[in-house]
């Protein structure tokens, strides 16, 4: 029997749709007799408690605090817990949050730790996380021989948040000193996307120089609206103005970061392209160069002119 | 604009060519050498070859880098092992002499199959691959738009549904190997047929009366139809073989009516037709259907007064597609420079003949597609320029790069880009100075040296005249 526990996350006060989905992560190698409780940091946490109160939670943790990003304060929460609580298992949602105080906590106070984890798992009672290895070239599992406790940072948009009404018991806990040694300065919101989400997108039909004049791109729209994918493109064709570059998929554009389903037509796959969509697990590449690096990646691949298979796809939908 | 030719100035600590050759041999940068080669005179090749080759490494980076020298493709293939000689097969930049020396001496059946598939394959590495007992490589050559009518002929009789399909879709298939061939393949093969501008009149005028609508689809798409069988299949039941029939371009403006046409599908397809009659424009310009709108209001011969119309359209794109629109008249874009959709701002702001009333209208936009538009625009005042280049945007700053009347200060503010493509792509640009292009021999990024080498190398006349 052992403790779970998992730091939930708040921005100005609103709580992080991700800090669901790690609930549902550690929820996943919770086993008979264990408890799972959920942290959470904010100026009131108790208006957050409810919605952290799910299905399979025992005890909300309610550190009054503020709500700014202070990660040296969330540090020293996750080390007065392992202090106090002694948590077989420490989730929390991978992302800038976790960036600025995870590894730090992991390294102090000695725990085992695995970041960007995509499944969760038992082998004969001892954890295995699996995470992306080299650019997402392979699939890693990794055990914490020795560790008493593992802290784990969870790929969003990969879990299911967790629903269903719970009863958890709501428990305040006082905010911890922390060494404070970085100040936030705020938020930059990314730019308005007029309603174009790429990274939320799971089916992404996305468009390169194939395409080859702008009185072109309007029949891939089309095509994207019937067939219910986001339409995306590569940086040729946002630099030309074509599309906006909300759509641009890329290095210094959109990551693709919850597609499931990603069909590439008429894109080389520029290594700047390849960064924001390499990781998706089912790429579709339709190109005429049969050396166009989009087929290194691809599950699937077609040499063949974009707007024959556009096309045929419009036949079908 | 100054160029390094008649520039004195040192040039990255490089005062002529003499010491730009010495430098490079000297640093002995890989992808500064590439940058030079192609310019450079045969002594000065020679000694960048010590550079370029220098480890087996390098060698198969050259080996399958497009974008590398095809003479020195053309060396490697010279006693080139397994691993080069599949590289340089795959390679589109190496020349027919270096395939040709690749044939003369290939076991592996892979190597075999990219040189039966490679844009320089010439005729005799294609006839000679044709008679190849590996299927891949004989799917390669029926593939390969190079391969002449007779040997297209010969494969058309092998029994395999790819090269089957292949033939069909080969340019060089002629008339009596697609008779024949339609005896032999399968319905898919047939379909291919039937698009082929080689196709007999008789397989025509079967496939006309087909049940099968993959048939019929792929008859319609047929560029040699006449008038009449063309008219039959613009009635056809089926709106995937309506579609096909609007989408051949050998159709006339006047055999096309959507009228009557109860398909969004093949409207939206009659509204992209490059030719179409007055009364159809103005039909379609009032479609109920909003894609239908957003085509036909990019369509050039679509009159002002409609398209003052469709500017007041509450779907962004439509107005968008105005803005986009050739004929769209000065007073018009002046007015969709003010919409309230950025992305039709964007699209007013890309345009070099806006008038600068439109312009000027666009000038305190923050909108990343608006500042994208305006730093592509030769007609944006400097200062924009300037400031566009100082964006924390990596990609509205590269939008400097595409303007050819960009100020130098912007210019040269892009040399310095954190973001590597930046710097990469403004080296191509013609206002950039041969001082600044010097410096970015020694960037850290590779892409950036060999464009910058490329760039010096081809504005160096000496280059290719000293030793």
């Amino acid at each position: 029997m052992s403790e779970i526990i998992v730091i939930a996350l708040q921005r100005d006060g609103e709580l992080r749709a991700s800090s669901l989905e790690a609930v549902t992560a550690a929820r996943s190698v919770k086993q008979a007799g264990d408890t799972l409780g959920v942290v959470i940091v904010a100026a009131n946490p108790q208006a957050l408690a409810g919605a952290l109160s799910v299905e399979g939670v025992d005890e909300v943790i309610a550190v009054k605090a503020t709500d700014e990003f202070q990660p040296d304060l969330i540090e020293a929460v996750v080390t007065a817990l392992v202090k106090e609580r002694k948590p077989s298992l420490i989730v929390t949602p991978h992302g800038v949050d976790a960036w600025s105080f995870a590894p730090a906590a992991a390294i102090k106070n000695g725990l085992g730790f695995a970041t960007d984890v995509l499944a969760l798992r038992r082998e004969g009672g001892e954890l295995v996380a699996t995470r992306a290895g080299y650019a997402e070239k392979v699939l890693m599992d990794i055990d914490f021989p020795g560790k008493a406790t593992v802290l784990l940072t969870n790929r969003t948009n990969v879990f299911e948040p967790a629903a269903g009404q719970g009863s958890a018991k709501v428990t305040e806990m006082a905010a911890p000193a922390a060494d404070v040694a970085t100040k936030h300065e705020g938020w930059k919101q990314p730019a308005d996307a007029g309603g174009i989400d790429i990274p939320g997108s799971e089916f992404i039909l996305s468009i390169g120089r194939g395409v080859a004049d702008e009185s072109n791109v309007e029949q891939f729209l089309e095509l994207a609206d019937k067939m219910g994918a986001t339409l995306g493109c590569s940086r040729p064709i946002a630099d030309n103005g074509w599309l906006p570059k909300a759509r641009q998929v890329g290095q210094s554009g959109q990551l693709a970061a919850s597609c499931r389903l990603y069909v590439a037509m008429g894109v080389s796959g520029s290594v700047q392209h390849q960064w924001g969509m390499k990781h998706v697990e089912n790429i579709v590449a339709v190109n005429t160069d049969p050396e166009a690096s989009i087929f290194s990646i691809a599950r699937y691949g077609i040499v063949g002119d974009m707007f024959e298979i556009a096309s045929e796809l419009e036949n079908h939908f | 604009m100054m160029t390094a030719a008649s520039d004195n100035r040192v040039l990255g600590g490089v005062r002529d060519c003499d010491a730009l050759t010495a430098r490079v041999l000297a640093v002995g940068d890989l992808y500064v050498a590439l940058g030079f080669y192609t310019d450079a005179a045969p002594e000065i090749r020679s000694a960048l070859e010590t550079v370029i080759l220098e480890t087996r490494r390098q060698r198969l980076i050259v080996a399958a880098a497009p974008y590398a020298p095809s003479d020195l493709l053309d060396g490697l293939s010279m006693g080139a092992d397994d691993g080069l000689a599949l590289r340089l097969a795959k390679n589109p930049a190496t020349p027919a002499s270096a395939l040709r020396r690749l044939l003369r001496r290939c076991s592996d059946p892979r190597t075999r199959r990219y040189l039966a598939a490679h844009p320089n394959a010439d005729a005799m590495i294609l006839g000679e691959l044709s008679r190849d007992n590996v299927i891949e490589v004989l799917q390669a050559v029926a593939g390969n738009p190079g391969t002449s009518p007779e040997v297209i002929a010969r494969l058309a009789a092998i029994d395999d549904g790819s090269i089957q399909r292949a033939v069909a879709a080969s340019q060089a298939a002629d008339a009596a190997t697609l008779a024949r061939l339609w005896d032999l393949g399968d319905d898919w093969v047939r379909a291919d047929i039937l698009a082929h501008p080689n196709c007999p009149a008789n397989l025509l005028a079967i496939a006309a009366g087909a049940s099968d609508v993959r048939l019929r689809r792929k008859l319609a798409a047929n560029p040699m139809l006449d008038a009449e069988a063309m008219e039959h299949l613009l009635a056809d039941p089926d709106d995937g073989v309506r579609a096909a029939a609007v989408r051949n371009p050998a159709i006339l403006a006047e055999e096309i009516d959507a009228k009557n046409e109860a398909s969004a599908r093949v409207r939206r397809l009659v509204a992209r037709r490059p030719k179409l009659a007055a009364d159809v424009i103005a039909r379609l310009a009032r479609d109920p259907d909003s894609w239908v709108r957003r085509w036909i209001a990019r369509h050039p011969d679509m009159p002002a007064q409609l398209l003052m119309e469709l500017a007041t359209s509450d779907v962004p794109e439509v107005r968008r597609g105005v803005a986009r629109n050739p004929s769209c008249p000065p007073h018009l874009l002046v007015l969709l420079a003010a919409d309230r959709s950025p992305w039709v701002q964007a699209g007013v702001a890309l345009r070099d003949d806006a008038p600068a009333a439109a312009i000027s209208l666009l000038l305190g936009a923050n909108d990343r597609d608006v500042l994208g538009a305006l730093g592509r625009n030769r007609n944006t005042p400097a200062a924009t320029l300037e400031a566009i280049a100082g964006s924390d945007d990596a990609d509205v700053r590269r939008a400097i790069v595409f303007n050819p009347a960009a100020p130098q200060a912007a210019i040269a503010r892009l040399a310095g880009d954190p973001y590597p493509l930046n710097r990469a792509m403004i080296v191509g640009h013609a206002g950039l100075d041969a001082a600044a292009v010097a410096e970015l021999l020694d960037d850290p990024e590779p892409q950036v040296r060999f464009a910058a080498a490329r760039r010096l190398a081809r504005q160096q006349p000496d280059l290719a005249v000293k030793y």
